[in-house]
């Protein structure tokens, strides 16, 4: 009987394990190179975001903003004859990403608009950083998670997204 | 043969060389003016005003050789060239916008952007924080008119109570 439970037991973690949402590492394993996918790993987020902003205040908060990983899925620029393999995948991605909970997340913004859906969650974590993790899906399987990590506030985060040059 | 019938043989074209030599000789010695005598002698200084032109045969082939040969005149010549140059322009122009669009397919087929390769995408990985903070800066807007709203709303709900109290 013994024996029956400490599989049981086992049978609950390993079941647990594998029902939580993807890390965002093993998703950029997933789906890096996969048609339809573009991964953006930077560890240096500046470099890109300093030439996106307009005012002085978002310049600085810029400079809070270390690493990013974003993922996106679209077809849009894709060959018509590579779209139904590639939508395979992106099917996945799309469940995996409308699916994703930062359960250990503060949500700080959450919006819903017909097929359209935002969450957004924020974080300091153990080594003093703080993190934001955004997951976007819309039509036809367009989706994307985005990763920040730095020493921003939640503010700064939303002053960075209020001054980006369109 | 006398002078009336060879003159009746010239004629019909029926006179010999020699015979036309005689008739020119005749003719330059008659001392009588007739139709002949004027049209012998036109023929003889006509004939020789021919033989006085005297020129230098070496001189005419050297002119000749030196004389450079032109297939086209210049301007069509120089018109051709630019019309070539003009065709090879547009004919890069094409071919490089076409493997530029080929190569943005392939591009966007799979593209991991790292810190390795951020020189050479830094456009594309703007474009994509741009697109995902752009759906940060709509939802947030979208949110904070709602909040506006709501206020608005309470606001004149509890107008709306006080009157009734009243």
């Amino acid at each position: 009987m013994k024996v029956f439970y400490k599989i049981l037991l086992l049978l609950i973690i390993v079941g647990s394990a594998v029902a939580q949402p993807m890390s965002i590492t093993s998703l950029t394993e997933l789906y890096s190179g996969k048609d339809g996918f573009i991964v953006l790993n930077l560890n240096d987020a500046g470099i890109v975001l300093r030439d996106l902003v307009k005012n002085k205040s978002a310049q600085e908060a810029i400079k809070t903003v270390k690493k990013v990983t974003l993922i996106r899925f679209s077809t849009e620029e894709l060959k018509d004859e590579r779209k139904a393999e590639a939508m395979k995948e992106g099917k996945n991605f799309f469940n995996q990403v409308k699916n994703f909970r930062a359960s250990d997340y503060e949500e700080i913004l959450s919006f819903s608009q017909g097929s359209n859906r935002l969450r957004s969650y924020y974080k300091k974590n153990e080594r003093g950083d703080n993190e934001f993790i955004m997951t976007v899906t819309a039509e036809e399987y367009n989706s994307l998670i985005m990763y920040l990590s730095g020493s921003f506030t939640k503010e700064e985060i939303l002053e960075i997204a209020k001054s980006i040059k369109f | 043969m006398n002078i009336d019938e060879l003159i009746e043989k010239y004629y019909n074209g029926e006179t010999t060389p020699a015979e036309e030599a005689l008739l020119r000789k005749h003719f330059a010695e008659a001392n009588e003016k007739s139709p002949e005598k004027d049209m012998f002698e036109f023929f003889s200084s006509e004939s020789n005003a021919f033989g006085e032109i005297e020129f230098d045969e070496s001189e005419l082939l050297s002119k000749i050789s030196n004389t450079k040969i032109s297939r086209f005149p210049s301007f069509w010549k120089y018109a051709s060239i630019a019309a070539i140059l003009i065709l090879a322009i547009n004919a890069y122009i094409f071919i490089s916008k076409f493997a530029s669009n080929d190569n943005k397919q392939q591009y966007t087929s799979g593209i991991v952007i790292t810190d390795e390769n951020i020189a050479i995408n830094k456009e594309k990985a703007a474009l994509e924080l741009q697109k995902a903070f752009s759906h940060l800066n709509n939802s947030q807007k979208i949110v904070n008119e709602n909040l506006m709203n709501l206020k608005k709303l309470n606001e004149a709900n509890n107008y709306l109570e006080i009157l009734i109290t009243n």
